[in-house]
């Protein structure tokens, strides 16, 4: 600013002389500049900071998987429990440590997500839309049944067997569990920017993909007798 | 910024007609005072609103999405030790504890299990579902449907409940009189795995399965 001060009475006295009353505008103008800063920085922090929502396809992923995995460790416990074969019992401990582990992350994020472990929706709806695009009479196929599950009456024959019986029947069910773990984690890896998720759900591909191969190679020492599961 | 002009000056020996000169300059200094209040005003109320919100923003913290349905009673400061014998649990069905170092695992199961085992599984974040022997069939078949879906569900007869149906998971517990009511979805909803219990996540296999 450069006017310079009018010395005369009258003019001293105008409240608002022209000079005073622009640089009102400037700092109306400051201040204008560092409340949209303030707020600009607020929104920024809770996008950065944003969780996914109760509906999102990350919960939904999370408490499937969560439950999925579940079942895979339930199988592998009993696994160590009944099998006399080495290879087998260290198997089942590496499928337990690591799906356990994964239980773990899974949960973690839904509390800090702060979310609850249960989601509204019947299991696999948060892969649901791109199920929905199919013929009415057959929408979401998926929905409900987790794939690759096994189901009550299957891990009570399970349990009822021993020995060799016991370790096919286990590795059968061990890969069909895997095979049905895979395409859930590539839908997250499809339709998730999350970091965490999406590095989750590619260890998940990967290191399931290996360990179908290793239990294939196991059931296929077994013998001729039992056959491979259709995929 | 415009630069200004200085004010005219009013020639002073002129009186009348600077007096009149003076007090319409005093009517617009007014009229200029008050355009400037409320516009000091307006980015004053504009500041506060914007700094309340930017507040309320930065410092909400998450709350857990799911509320508990009403009812629900809550038990606290329950201990977690482990004991093999038997324990005499404060509320019925137990919701929380000492308990076994073996955990039931989780599931439907027809006949009663024991209450020691099945707090195990409460500390490992399950819910567990007790229903009276005589509850009507297709409600006990909802109930083990329930069990069969999810992870971290107890589905249990038990004598001598005070409702045809109670959930507990680990010191909260909700009487219901249907398994159909909906209020055991929402409890499911809020407190299976919830990291109320002391041991969220923990497996809910690889215990028990025994019935007593």
């Amino acid at each position: 600013m450069s006017g310079s001060m009018a010395l005369d009475a009258p003019a001293a006295a105008d409240p608002a002389p022209p000079h005073a009353q622009s640089r009102r505008w400037l700092l109306a103008a400051l201040a204008a500049m560092l409340l949209v800063a303030v707020l600009a920085a607020a929104v920024g922090w809770r996008a950065w900071d944003r969780a996914p929502a109760d509906d999102s396809l990350e919960a939904g992923f999370a408490r499937d998987m969560i439950v999925h995995h579940d079942q895979a460790v339930a199988m592998a416990l009993l696994a160590q429990e009944r099998t006399a074969d080495p290879a087998i019992a260290t198997l089942a401990t590496d499928i337990l440590l690591t799906q356990q582990n994964q239980i773990g992350q899974m949960l973690g994020w839904l509390n800090v997500w702060g979310l609850p472990a249960t989601g509204i929706g019947a299991p696999m709806s948060w892969m649901a839309p791109a199920a929905d695009a199919g013929a009415d009479g057959m929408a979401m196929p998926m929905e409900g049944a987790m794939p690759g599950m096994a189901t009550p009456e299957e891990l009570e024959q399970l349990r009822a067997l021993s020995g060799d019986d016991f370790d096919a029947e286990f590795l059968r069910l061990m890969i069909a569990h895997h095979r049905g773990a895979i395409p859930m984690a590539e839908a997250a890896l499809v339709g998730s920017d999350v970091p965490a998720v999406r590095d989750l759900a590619r260890s998940i591909v990967a290191t399931q993909q290996a360990e179908i191969a290793a239990m294939t190679a196991l059931l296929e020492q077994q013998g001729p007798a039992t056959p491979t599961p259709s995929p | 910024m415009t630069d200004e002009s200085p004010t005219p000056e009013p020639p002073s020996s002129r009186v009348a007609g600077s007096r009149r000169r003076r007090s319409a300059q005093k009517i617009a200094a007014e009229r200029q005072r008050q355009k400037s209040r409320t516009l000091w005003l307006g980015i004053a109320a504009v500041a506060v609103a914007g700094l309340v919100v930017a507040g309320i923003v930065l410092t909400s913290r998450r709350q857990m999405e799911a509320t508990a349905p009403a009812g629900v009673q809550t038990f606290s400061d329950l201990p977690v030790g482990h004991t093999p014998d038997p324990v005499t649990y404060a509320q019925n069905p137990p919701a929380g504890g000492e308990h076994d170092p073996v955990w039931q695992n989780c599931g439907y199961y027809a006949e009663p299990v024991r209450n020691e085992n099945a707090v195990h599984a409460l500390e490992h974040g399950a819910v567990w579902i007790t229903y009276q022997p005589d509850l009507p069939q297709d409600q006990v078949a909802a109930l083990r449907e329930l069990a069969a879906s999810q992870s971290h569900i107890l589905v249990s007869p038990m004598d001598g409940i005070p409702a045809p149906v109670v959930a507990s998971a680990w010191g909260q517990q909700l009487q219901l009189q249907s398994a159909d009511d909906e209020q055991l979805q929402q409890f499911v909803r809020r407190y299976r795995l919830s990291p109320g219990a002391p041991e969220p996540g923990a497996s809910c296999s690889g215990g028990t399965s025994a019935t007593v």
